[in-house]
């Protein structure tokens, strides 16, 4: 299970360009689909506290697999699992070992995996709108966070605070009206 | 004690870093100052190798600058240090979350914040399709014959990889492991 955790997480780091977000359908189509460890609906709130937190979303959700599967040793070895290829290749980066700036079959790769992650990101759009927006106040939430977030430029932790506000207001006003 | 300056300055970003990358990346441009001289061009040279490179943007980010302030000790330490909050704060919130899972306060809370996620994941699409598709540094510079008879500042090609990600992802149900070999290899083949 340690390693299962390792592999998983450092194949995560290693094949997803562009961070966290990328992460999420190849996250949830292991743990979900192949592994059987979490349902949809547990995904969802993985999601939301990791990004709810603050820090890195890849080494919050890599804490919150581990810590979920094998405790304060599981989410030890997913994040140092995350991390391990990052920080492999950009030692090798900084110390001028891979000239990778002038190399167009490195650089091509690259960019064909930069551009499949923006085709990931699209991807966890769906999958979790799909689980998330049933009804039209999360619906309207989610469309207002999203306007908020990317192009009001809200900080994230307000956008955070808000939802967490209103989902408390929204229960309880439901609760009196019933 | 640069080392420990360095864990510091970079468990504070990690503690104070709100929805991930590039709100980090702001964190560390504002505190890597008293660690290292380095111009702002530099910086956003150091951001533009993170971004292209595998891992989180944020750790690439923190990985690199350690580097360069205090050798490879100085990256492992920026790198934990980064690391370290999220991984007391996400194991305390499965804790909680676990011990109060009947709690109704914390289940109406938990319903507020679903909502967001779809809007902070929809959010990272522009943050990080922006500039993978609007670039002047496009794909394909080994058929440059193709990329004569295609747009110069957008990256088409990148455009055809994403929404074939999405296409063999979503509705053929590859493997998403799969999906991204096959995508770096086809970016390998045409070049940039």
């Amino acid at each position: 299970m340690l390693l299962e955790l390792f592999v998983t997480f450092f194949k995560l780091g290693l094949f997803t360009i562009g961070g966290g977000v990328a992460m999420i359908p190849i996250l949830r189509d292991k743990m979900v689909n192949e592994k059987q460890w979490f349902t949809d609906e547990e995904m969802v709130d993985l999601f939301a506290v990791c990004q709810g937190l603050p820090g890195v979303i890849a080494i919050n959700m890599a804490t919150y697999v581990g810590f979920k599967r094998r405790g304060f040793l599981g989410s030890l070895v997913s994040t140092v699992g995350v991390i391990l290829p990052s920080f492999v290749i950009i030692l090798l980066i900084a110390q001028g070992l891979a000239a990778i700036g002038d190399n167009p079959i490195i650089m091509g790769a690259l960019g064909g995996l930069r551009a499949a992650a923006v085709g990931l990101i699209i991807v966890a759009v769906w999958q979790v709108a799909r689980t998330v927006m049933k009804g039209p106040v999360a619906t309207a939430g989610a469309v207002l966070s999203f306007v908020l977030i990317a192009f009001l430029h809200v900080n994230v932790a307000y956008v955070v605070l808000a939802a967490l506000i209103a989902g408390i207001v929204i229960d309880k006003v439901r609760g009196q009206a019933q | 004690m640069i080392y420990l300056q360095l864990y510091w300055a970079f468990f504070k970003i990690g503690l104070l870093g709100f929805g991930g990358g590039m709100a980090i990346i702001r964190l560390i441009s504002d505190s890597i100052q008293q660690f290292v001289a380095m111009t702002p061009a530099e910086f956003a040279n150091i951001v533009a190798i993170a971004q292209v490179t595998p891992g989180p943007v944020a750790v690439n980010t923190a990985t690199y600058v350690g580097y360069v302030s205090a050798g490879v000790l100085g990256s492992a330490v920026a790198t934990l240090g980064v690391a370290t909050p999220a991984f007391i704060l996400v194991s305390l919130a499965c804790r909680f979350i676990n011990k109060h899972r009947e709690n109704r306060t914390l289940d109406a809370a938990l319903r507020g914040v679903r909502p967001a996620t779809v809007g902070m994941i929809a959010a990272a699409f522009i943050t990080i399709g922006k500039p993978a598709f609007l670039t002047t540094t496009r794909l394909g510079s080994n058929v440059p014959a193709l990329l004569a008879v295609l747009p110069a500042n957008v990256d088409v090609i990148a455009i055809l990889i994403a929404a074939l990600t999405v296409y063999l992802i979503a509705f053929k149900k590859v493997k998403s492991f799969r999906v991204l070999i096959i995508m770096g290899i086809l970016g390998a083949i045409l070049g940039a």
